[in-house]
């Protein structure tokens, strides 16, 4: 909501490719906001309610669509592959309600990793918005060339986790390594630019939301399914 | 089951993101030689770059130029000729070549060793096929009278002349033939400072159409006014830099596009690029050039694309925010005269500024991006647009004129009317 708020992309894109002027688009947009903030208030009203979470994803992926449309962005051919988590997390709710465990398992999976490694992928392609937080974050004194190079070790940390994330046997290591550096990067957004930027925080949530469910998935709910029964005496 | 049917279906939504969508036939071009325009960076008083597309391969691109007229003589009888110094295919994806734009071929002659302030007279040529004579009125070396235009955000979303959209494409050329009227009438202006966002994405489809219109900014006499480009977040596609080229600017530390155009010896214009690294190569540079630049300049202006003082987005943005962190307060250091802003689809300027509050010694920001692209509804209820700020919803171009005492800015609506005015005195030099 406050991503749309902020930056507008329907209005936007209304404006922009059909004729309708900015206030109907701006009606449609604040439509969308209440859609939104209708369907948060049916996921905390009915938590079991499969069709909430769907709507919810429904919800994202459209805003995610548009953003696409919208452009304006950098890599944003890649915006669809950075927001998977956002979009698979309301889902693997549904498993997790469901009792499905492995479906949420390769759900989670499958969203930590592709939104990792294109987070990597930005990374190792110097996106300059990321450059420049690591620049700020050493006081402005390092020089654009050395933070280029940590960003290109963290982009290829990023896709090595990526791929972790996805055996069975390393990914406990790995989802150590999502949930820091996801709710680092997140946590970013606002400790440089202002409580104002607070829902740059909340709309990356996923980023380590995710991997604190993976890690309970398996060392809790799987992990007793698989152990034997005690023994009685 | 149910549930799992919705969930599939939501995937191959979200795939399809990464397809193009629906899009429509372009009328086909004919023209050999077209899209004719000139880009100043650096040195406007004796160099340029001229440009243009030709819509064969062909193989000898040339400029030939003169200090007179040759209209109706064979191009050997210019005194200069200049071989392309950048040339190559316009890159086409998909979505470009089911809109119908044809497949057409960009060029880049840089052209130095001119006098100031002359007329040269030139034609563009692809093997045998040259365009008609234009000229170029290159700046003067010294003083401090200027007259400059400046707009931006001349891009337009579905761009069909026979869609249902006519309005939001007839916008940007009637902002360009106004252009023409305007420089017609006071051919002291001159350049034109765009402050980017050309097309929705800066692929061909787009900026074919871009070029096309841009070709009514040329003056019944046949005078192109310079462009001094920025780029903005709807550049980022390789056509930008294909068809936007400027030599060593261009190529600058990566994601270049940041330079100094000095008008005369005494009005300096920075342009920046939002773009690329904020605080790296191209704030050590920003911040050389401001210490060079302000003992020297009478006036010293800076353009890029994202606003640090928005009128219609919201003020908290990231993008926004690390305008301010980043060089506003290089901006306030060194006492910038004025600063040109674009991305909003408004109009605005804001009452001066220093430190985040109002200060009469501060900087005035103005903008927002009237060129064409639909206006958006602005929020007058900024602070900084109280007691002496101005936001409203307006195509425009801003025309600014300098002298030794002071700055007198008009913003000329569509129609030819100015909608808003200001001045500022010059700075004493602190």
């Amino acid at each position: 909501m406050i991503s749309l708020l902020q930056y507008g992309p329907i209005s936007s894109w209304l404006l922009l490719n059909t004729p309708m002027n900015e206030s109907y688009g701006k009606i449609i947009e604040s439509s969308v906001i209440g859609l939104f903030l209708a369907t948060a208030l049916w996921i905390m009203l009915k938590p079991n309610s499969i069709y909430a979470y769907i709507f919810f994803s429904a919800l994202i992926m459209m805003h995610t669509l548009i953003h696409h449309q919208v452009g304006g962005t950098h890599f944003e051919s890649l915006t669809p592959l950075a927001h998977s988590l956002r979009i698979l997390f309301p889902l693997a709710c549904i498993g997790f309600l469901s009792q499905k465990y492995v479906t949420v398992e390769w759900l989670l999976r499958t969203g930590v990793s592709i939104t990792f490694a294109t987070h990597g992928l930005e990374c190792v392609l110097l996106h300059p918005v990321f450059t420049d937080y690591i620049i700020s974050l050493s006081q402005m004194k390092w020089e654009q060339h050395t933070a280029e190079a940590v960003l290109r070790i963290i982009g290829v940390v990023d896709i090595v986790a990526a791929l972790g994330i996805l055996i069975p046997f390393l990914s406990n290591v790995f989802v150590v390594w999502t949930f820091l550096w996801g709710f680092a990067t997140a946590f970013l957004r606002f400790w440089e630019y202002g409580v104002s930027n607070v829902g740059e925080f909340l709309i990356r949530s996923p980023h380590f939301l995710a991997p604190i469910l993976l890690w309970y998935l398996w060392n809790k709910v799987l992990f007793e399914r698989k152990s034997p029964p005690a023994v009685r005496n | 089951m149910k549930a799992d049917i919705l969930i599939l279906y939501l995937l191959l939504l979200w795939f399809g993101a990464c397809t193009p969508g629906n899009l429509r036939k372009e009328p086909t071009g004919k023209q050999q030689v077209a899209h004719v325009r000139i880009y100043w960076t650096e040195d406007p008083s004796s160099h340029a770059h001229i440009s243009w597309t030709s819509m064969q391969k062909g193989e000898d691109h040339y400029v030939v130029y003169d200090t007179v007229s040759h209209a109706s003589q064979h191009p050997r009888k210019y005194a200069f000729r200049n071989e392309n110094s950048k040339d190559g295919k316009i890159t086409m994806n998909a979505e470009d070549r089911i809109s119908g734009v044809p497949e057409a071929y960009f060029h880049h002659v840089a052209v130095s060793g001119l006098k100031e302030h002359t007329k040269y007279y030139f034609r563009v040529c692809s093997d045998s096929h040259c365009s008609d004579e234009y000229y170029l009125l290159t700046a003067r070396a010294s003083g401090n009278h200027l007259k400059v235009l400046f707009g931006g955000d001349s891009r337009i979303g579905t761009i069909q002349e026979e869609d249902n959209t006519p309005s939001k494409h007839q916008a940007r050329k009637k902002m360009n033939r106004l252009i023409a009227k305007i420089v017609a009438d006071d051919p002291e202006i001159m350049a034109l400072i765009h402050g980017a966002d050309y097309g929705m994405r800066s692929t061909w489809k787009y900026l074919y159409h871009w070029f096309n219109d841009h070709e009514l900014t040329i003056t019944p006499d046949g005078r192109i006014l310079p462009l001094i480009i920025s780029k903005g977040n709807h550049d980022h596609q390789i056509g930008f830099n294909e068809n936007f080229h400027l030599g060593e600017v261009s190529d600058r530390n990566a994601d270049g596009y940041y330079y100094t155009t000095p008008f005369t010896n005494q009005i300096a214009l920075i342009t920046l690029n939002t773009e690329t690294s904020m605080a790296g190569y191209q704030y050590q540079w920003l911040k050389k050039e401001l210490k060079t630049l302000r003992s020297s300049n009478t006036w010293l202006l800076v353009q890029y694309h994202k606003p640090a003082y928005p009128a219609v987005k919201s003020f908290d943005r990231e993008d926004f925010e690390r305008v301010r962190k980043f060089w506003v307060p290089l901006f306030e250091e060194h006492h910038i005269d004025l600063a040109l802003e674009s991305d909003g689809h408004a109009l605005k300027y804001t009452i001066p500024i220093k430190e985040n509050a109002p200060d009469p010694e501060g900087i005035v920001y103005i903008g927002e991006g009237g060129l064409g692209v639909p206006q958006r509804k602005t929020d007058n209820t900024r602070w900084y647009f109280q007691n002496g700020g101005h936001a409203s919803s307006h195509h425009h171009v801003w025309l600014l004129e300098l002298d030794a005492l002071q700055m007198n800015a008009y913003a000329i609506g569509e129609n030819g009317d100015t909608i808003v005015s200001f001045n500022r005195p010059v700075r004493k030099q602190p």
